[in-house]
């Protein structure tokens, strides 16, 4: 079943996460990058950069992130703010991002919209429109009008005839943040997230508002809205993205679950090419066997099948300890050290742990070893 | 190697650097004698099914295709480039003539119905994270999350060669495997590590 996602916003200026994110396992609160791999662990199911640089200068930095975070990061990921032309959209997309965002561009060139979707394809088109409550429905029909730079320019437009035309011109996905909720931490604005959702056929994001799970219930429920976006709430670890998919899967919607393998993944510490090592210990007199180093698929299918597999970067290949020699490993306890660094197996060996055919590959004192370099 | 085929349809640096991120090289190229000689190759793609077979035809590619699929070595087709694999599409279809397709994997690519899909309130394209199910298939496991972006989808002739199904409105084939030819209609390089071993176990393939 197609689940509701779950997308955090990150806030980019000049390259860097606007107040930063605040998880303790942070190198680099500001680094964009971190921060994404960080959230791709955590399960978020998507990301939104939204770049607030105001400078045209800042369209190389934008490119650079879109290309730094694809290099790491393999979910899917936006990036808005200041799109103006198609090559902006290009570049950017070239990169490695999977959509682009569109806001005042959109307000004041509607056509901006119909070229980009006919030149890459409505699916990577994303429309975000902010909006504000008003009175005068005689103006605004729906109840709420349309606002760009931030809420402080009001356009005239009524909100949900501006989404129709999005959709008309080629949105494939409608980003949908309400001013007056945005901080408020009071809930979505699910009255016009619904009238929205239900009139156009293209998924609605909401967003401002969130401050806790229940209001991201709500605006799934109430608000009809296919995915729900929160920035400061993930980023000071005020909700952990993994509660509030228990907490929403437990009242019925469909979420992306991690399975624990994965989370147990996401919360070790790698080293720098993304590899957790492993030692084998022989499980009934405790002499260590090996250490070699594993990949989340090595972590995983060792988790599963109960039998040692490893990862070697070098060669860029995986096995299973003992496939070609008949040695294997049968895993009969395994543990975490202190710092979440290092893996320790203590296995019952089929035959040899080294290759060389010793039973250790520890079989050389470093003194004797010493006198035959 | 594992040569990504570049048809101008879509974004290819995400496969390449998934591939990278697990340590395989891989080259994007749209030269038929790298294709013929690659230990690997992958036909990925976003966008619509008629130009994407006019472009392969411009560039060539059409027989280029059939001939590394048929040599037996790996094939993955991504998305749209799992769509090309069939007889033909009902994608830009005119005159109820379906778009001819490379004929690699009989079968025809249908949109969604909208009995089952839109009239239902179910957006198409269907967009975002669904599981897998009915697994029949070496690269994949049954109830993994994996990204979807698509209207249309694949209906093989022959049941078996489906390797995973996925439910959007209906229950439909999401993935199929026959002998060396793989393909997903998600998309493995965004689907986060469920999807990065899901490559690796491919890219292994090409080093056997």
């Amino acid at each position: 079943m197609l689940t509701k996602r779950i997308i955090p916003c990150l806030d980019i200026k000049d390259g860097r996460v606007v107040k930063g994110v605040n998880f303790v396992s942070l190198r680099d609160a500001g680094d964009p990058v971190e921060c994404a791999k960080q959230y791709n662990m955590a399960g978020a199911d998507e990301l939104v950069f939204l770049d607030i640089t105001a400078t045209l200068e800042a369209r190389d930095t934008v490119v650079d992130l879109a290309r730094r975070v694809a290099d790491e990061v393999f979910i899917p990921f936006t990036i808005g703010g200041g799109i103006r032309t198609t090559q902006d959209i290009r570049d950017i997309l070239n990169a490695g991002a999977d959509k682009v965002s569109l806001n005042s561009a959109a307000v004041k060139n509607p056509q901006f919209v119909k070229e980009a979707s006919e030149m890459f394809g409505a699916q990577c088109i994303v429309v975000a429109i902010d909006v504000k409550s008003r009175e005068d429905r005689s103006k605004f029909p729906s109840g709420y009008e349309v606002v760009i730079a931030g809420g402080t320019k009001p356009t005239g437009i009524d909100a949900l005839w501006w989404a129709k035309e999005v959709v008309r011109l080629g949105a494939g996905e409608i980003l949908l943040t309400s001013m007056d909720k945005d901080g408020t931490k009071s809930g979505f604005d699910n009255g016009i997230t619904s009238l929205i959702a239900d009139n156009v056929n293209v998924p609605v994001i909401a967003s401002g508002g969130a401050g806790s799970m229940d209001d991201f219930y709500d605006g799934i429920v109430d608000g009809k809205a296919d995915a729900v976006l929160a920035a400061s709430l993930f980023h000071f670890g005020e909700i952990a993205i993994s509660d509030l998919k228990e907490y929403l899967s437990e009242r019925g919607i469909p979420v992306r679950k991690i399975s624990d393998e994965l989370n147990m993944w996401a919360h070790m510490k790698k080293n720098s090419d993304g590899l957790v090592p492993a030692i084998c210990q022989d499980y009934e007199n405790g002499e260590v066997l090996m250490m070699a180093y594993m990949n989340y698929e090595a972590f995983d299918l060792t988790c599963r099948t109960g039998y040692m597999h490893y990862f070697s970067r070098s060669r860029g290949t995986l096995w299973k300890k003992g496939e070609t020699s008949g040695h294997f490993q049968r895993v009969v306890e395994s543990y975490i050290d202190c710092d979440n660094d290092t893996l320790l197996y203590k296995i019952d060996q089929t035959g040899a742990a080294c290759h060389t055919g010793n039973r250790t590959c520890f079989y050389r004192k470093i003194n004797d070893w010493k006198e035959n370099i | 190697m594992i040569a990504i085929i570049d048809y101008k349809m879509g974004n290819l640096a995400s496969v390449k650097k998934a591939l990278a991120a697990l340590a395989f090289d891989a080259i994007i190229t749209s030269d038929p004698e790298v294709i013929k000689n690659a230990d690997g190759v992958i036909l990925p793609g976003v966008g619509a099914f008629a130009p994407a077979m006019a472009n392969l035809r411009e560039a060539g590619l059409i027989d280029a295709i059939k001939d590394y699929a048929a040599s037996g070595r790996p094939f993955l087709g991504i998305c749209l480039g799992m769509q090309l694999l069939f007889d033909g599409s009902e994608e830009g279809m005119t005159d109820g003539k379906m778009v001819e397709g490379l004929g690699i994997i009989p079968g025809k690519v249908l949109k969604f119905p909208s009995s089952e899909t839109t009239d239902k309130g179910l957006k198409v394209p269907q967009m975002g994270w669904n599981d897998l199910k009915d697994v029949n298939g070496s690269l994949l496991s049954e109830g993994d999350y994996v990204y979807f972006v698509h209207s249309f989808y694949c209906d093989p002739d022959d049941e078996n060669v489906a390797a995973a199904k996925a439910e959007y409105g209906i229950r439909y084939c999401c993935s199929i495997e026959k002998d060396n030819i793989f393909a997903t209609q998600f998309h493995p390089e965004k689907s986060g590590e469920v999807g990065l071993a899901i490559l690796s176990k491919f890219a292994r393939r090409t080093k056997a």
